[in-house]
């Protein structure tokens, strides 16, 4: 190879890049598969667990998360608070700090309790964030409602501002 | 391009080498999280983004090593380019679909996508194409270069 050229120094690279990161994922224990797999969703009530002692995230619908906020099970904004204050699902708790809202939902849960994590809509993400930031906290029941907030709105379900 | 001091061009190499090279380690580290951040920006098909969050950091860790050490400059600079162009599409779509998401970009943990972000992204473009059209090529080890040559 004549790494005088740009094109083979690029080859170079790409190349090494591609056998040391994929030798690495794989050695690691936290490795992500090389093609991500989606959440699983729930498309049942019945398959809503009290509690769950291996942890998981699961998607729910909107159906799904009004069955469970008729159910007084915990909501969670993982928008920020200047959203938060404007409206929110009922209840739900949202805090910018990790730590202070893993505080307030020991108040309200345990750790292997179900809750429901939602943000702005579907492409918010920080809903799935948070998510995986409470799961690592030890959390394991965690229900993920991406529609979120414009989804709950847009279905005139019942909201409340601070 | 003989206005531009030498040593300048030193400078730049290693500042750019120092971002990607800085940016790489957090996504190295945690390379799920990247994925999600990447994910967010819906634009890949779905599933490619792991294999993006596995291999991509790497590649920022190589060429920044590159940049910094003066090995495969040439072929460092076109990949680095390369990726900055792709950065801006990737955060200048989020912008006009009004996704409001992390930018993922590994050197400022919560930084949202933003005009500043393709701005600073523009700047080191330009770093990039000074580092391109350079004339001579100092303190780079490999390939070997003969200053008296330059």
């Amino acid at each position: 190879m004549n790494f005088s050229s740009s094109l083979h120094q690029i080859y170079f690279y790409l190349a090494i890049s591609f056998i040391i990161s994929f030798v690495i994922n794989f050695s690691r224990t936290d490795r992500i598969p090389i093609i991500a797999v989606p959440l699983k969703k729930i498309e049942d009530i019945g398959q809503i667990n009290e509690k769950m002692s291996n942890a998981i995230i699961r998607e729910i619908s909107i159906d799904i998360a009004k069955d469970l906020f008729d159910k007084n099970m915990l909501f969670v904004d993982a928008r920020s608070e200047e959203y938060y204050i404007k409206g929110h699902i009922p209840k739900a708790l949202c805090n910018d700090n990790l730590d202070s809202l893993i505080t307030e939902m020991d108040i309200h849960i345990a750790i292997d309790d179900g809750f429901v994590v939602y943000c702005s809509d579907d492409d918010c993400g920080s809903s799935e964030e948070l998510a995986y930031s409470l799961q690592e906290q030890g959390f394991s029941n965690i229900y993920l409602f991406k529609g979120g907030w414009k989804q709950w709105v847009d279905n005139n379900l019942p909201i409340e501002s601070k | 391009m003989n206005r531009f001091n030498q040593y300048l061009i030193v400078v730049i190499r290693i500042v750019l080498g120092s971002i990607f090279l800085w940016a790489s380690f957090d996504k190295i580290i945690d390379p799920a999280k990247f994925a999600r951040s990447i994910a967010n920006y819906h634009v890949l098909p779905f599933g490619i983004e792991n294999t993006i969050a596995i291999v991509l950091p790497w590649l920022e860790l190589f060429i920044g090593s590159g940049l910094i050490l003066g090995i495969m400059v040439d072929g460092g600079i076109v990949i680095t380019s390369s990726l900055l162009v792709m950065f801006n599409l990737m955060i200048a779509q989020a912008i006009l679909r009004g996704f409001n998401i992390e930018c993922g970009c590994g050197l400022k943990e919560g930084q949202l996508v933003g005009i500043e972000k393709i701005f600073e992204n523009f700047v080191l473009l330009g770093g990039a194409y000074i580092l391109y059209i350079r004339d001579k090529k100092i303190l780079e080890i490999f390939p070997k270069t003969n200053l008296s040559d330059n």
